[in-house]
């Protein structure tokens, strides 16, 4: 694959957009990062210079070649509709082609330097370093969807519907307890009553995080919109960030490790005297003002987007799933953590084959009905998910 | 959490992108472990004859590749280190991960001989210019994954004069970070503005810090740190290579 583009780059070098910038360089190198779970990311040395000038982006397999002209579909129709600033730091591809099957985009080098490194000093939740870049990343956030963003009206039949979807969809893949079951009800509810009230709707970028915002100086560049989409419920980016910001400050590696506790202490944690609360009264009321949401509907908003987060994570699961993702479930001391084997269970599309045991070279599979045994103590497991 | 992917995901299937794979191609891969490579692959190639000496890993891999629908991808009962069944020239590409550093033990003897010998057989099934992606642990490697034994690994030269012998010519190393189980990244070595750029404004400039402290290897995110400045004072940046936990080598026929 990496051959194949190399070639492609230096043999069309004087038809491609890059081309008519650049003189042709005589050798390209490339350094390949992974980024989420669908696409891989190469940064592309001409000759023997010191920085990057492109990135190749390109899904993990063709089969995902959507996801990736979907995020370009966002970026694109922000790029068009909003003002110079939102053009200015969302990128686009220079262009897009096919290598292998698998869809390509060159896009140029950013600059600058991912906003969680540089607040991954910080000592404490409240540090200058963290607060200063909340403020920073919703001033970005609000300017650009005031940018893009439609005025406040009452949403019609079809936008409560649309905006209702992710309680449906919860219902018809999870299994869930009754007091769950019951959430979900009265959040449909609160939300039809709501009906009559205005409501802007605005982009959303989906995983809108300090790891996907370059800061270079004074000038930034959002990236990574493969969760992004139009027309959305507010509010939902300035939750996400908030709390994407407060789990790396808690160390929590990665929010699909730790979701559980994570959501069930959200209400605490961000809204009833926890201990980010402070920030996020503020910039929770800073974008009401700023979009002109109604405050009557933070609390169901709020709703909705725990809803959203956890379908996020059980469609990733799902996926992973798809896959044949084997996961090993273990903890450093050697113990047990079923989170993974929880979650999955509770999806109703998911199928869990069995657990495998122990040590990876000593693993006895048996049966994908069985469960496999080892004739050793079993220190970790291992759990198969494979969609029916 | 230990992390999941230890065991398998994606993240060691995508070393094929440094292959020339195509909807044409046919690969095999040596010791197909728990099928991650070989699944993947066979998503994007013409066919892909997965090996391994573990009947129980090749009935999980063939479970896997049911229920993915795959047709494209044969598994088979083959101990390295002796004849493979297949005629000369028959495969584009030979894929071993996680392969070479098991091969040549017999009743708890180990005979590095048979590690050469399973490199000659892949250099012979390779067609003309067919390529070979070696995925093995540095001997010298700082961080190496702890569960290998150190008298089945060679050194950077060690390799590249092992693979010279077998008869490949045009071998090129790349580090898989943080190892060849897990490549999150893939570094081509030798080149010193790659190594540099990544660790100024990959590496630590992005919260790995955070991360790897949460697995655990704090200490080691603080080594290698502290090393790396200190081998930039030093202008010794180039030794990289003979340290890296892991090698990813492609080697051509």
């Amino acid at each position: 694959m990496i051959p194949q583009l190399r070639s492609y780059l230096l043999d069309n070098w004087a038809d491609l957009p890059v081309g008519r910038q650049h003189k042709r360089p005589r050798r390209l190198e490339f350094l390949v990062q992974a980024t989420g779970i669908s696409k891989l990311c190469c940064y592309i040395f001409a000759d023997d210079e010191d920085h990057p000038r492109w990135v190749a982006k390109m899904p993990r397999t063709p089969r995902d070649n959507g996801i990736l002209a979907h995020e370009y579909g966002v970026t694109e129709h922000l790029r068009t509709t909003g003002n110079a600033y939102v053009r200015l730091t969302i990128a686009a591809p220079l262009f897009t082609t096919t290598i292998a099957d698998h869809l390509v985009g060159i896009e140029p080098y950013l600059a600058g330097r991912p906003m969680d490194g540089l607040m991954s000093t910080a000592s404490d939740q409240n540090a200058p370093e963290i607060l200063k870049n909340l403020e920073i990343s919703i001033d970005w956030l609000l300017r650009c969807q005031q940018s893009t963003g439609s005025k406040a009206e009452r949403p019609s039949a079809a936008e409560i519907e649309n905006c209702l979807r992710s309680i449906s969809f919860m219902k018809a893949t999870s299994r869930l307890t009754a007091s769950e079951a019951a959430y979900l009800d009265r959040l449909s509810a609160q939300f039809t009553q709501l009906a009559g009230v205005p409501l802007p709707l605005t982009f959303k970028h989906g995983d809108f995080q300090p790891g996907n915002i370059l800061v270079d100086g004074s000038a930034i560049h959002v990236i990574d919109w493969e969760f992004g989409a139009i027309s959305q419920l507010p509010l939902h980016d300035v939750f996400g960030f908030i709390a994407r910001t407060y789990a790396r400050y808690r160390g929590l590696e990665e929010m699909d490790e730790q979701l559980d506790e994570y959501l069930a202490d959200f209400e605490t944690v961000f809204f009833e005297g926890g201990s980010f609360t402070g920030p996020t009264l503020k910039y929770v009321a800073q974008a009401c003002e700023a979009l002109g949401v109604d405050r009557a509907w933070v609390k169901t908003l709020f709703g909705l987007f725990v809803v959203n987060e956890a379908n996020k994570y059980n469609i990733l699961l799902s996926r992973r799933a798809e896959r044949g993702y084997v996961y090993l479930l273990g903890t450093k001391d050697g113990g047990e953590q079923h989170s993974y084997v929880e979650q999955l269970a509770r999806q109703k599309q998911v199928h869990l084959l069995g657990y495998l045991a122990e040590h990876e070279d000593r693993l006895i599979f048996r049966d994908v009905e069985a469960h496999f045994e080892t004739p050793h103590q079993n220190k970790h497991r291992v759990t198969v998910g494979v969609r029916q | 959490m230990r992390a999941y992917r230890l065991a398998v995901d994606e993240y060691s299937g995508q070393v094929r992108f440094l292959l020339p794979l195509t909807s044409r191609s046919r690969v095999l891969q040596m010791r197909s472990g728990w099928g991650s490579v070989a699944l993947n692959v066979a998503g994007s190639a013409a066919s892909v004859v997965a090996l391994d000496d573990r009947p129980e890993r090749l009935r999980f891999l063939a479970a896997r590749r049911d229920e993915a629908g795959i047709d494209t991808l044969e598994t088979r009962f083959v101990r390295l280190g002796a004849r493979l069944p297949f005629e000369d020239g028959e495969f584009d590409a030979v894929i071993m991960l996680d392969a070479l550093e098991h091969v040549g033990v017999t009743h708890g003897v180990f005979w590095r001989s048979e590690q050469q010998q399973a490199l000659e057989e892949a250099y012979r099934v390779l067609k003309p210019k067919g390529q070979l992606l070696l995925a093995v642990p540095n001997k010298l490697g700082f961080a190496r994954p702890q569960s290998d034994e150190v008298e089945k690994l060679q050194t950077y030269s060690g390799y590249r004069n092992t693979l010279r012998r077998a008869g490949f010519r045009r071998v090129a190393f790349h580090a898989p970070l943080p190892s060849h189980r897990e490549p999150f990244f893939i570094l081509p070595l030798g080149k010193r503005h790659l190594l540099n750029h990544f660790v100024d404004w990959i590496f630590t400039a992005q919260d790995y810090r955070s991360k790897l402290q949460a697995r655990g290897l704090g200490a080691a995110y603080r080594a290698a740190w502290g090393a790396w400045r200190t081998g930039r004072k030093m202008r010794m940046t180039g030794l990289a290579k003979y340290i890296v936990p892991s090698y990813l080598i492609k080697a051509r026929k």
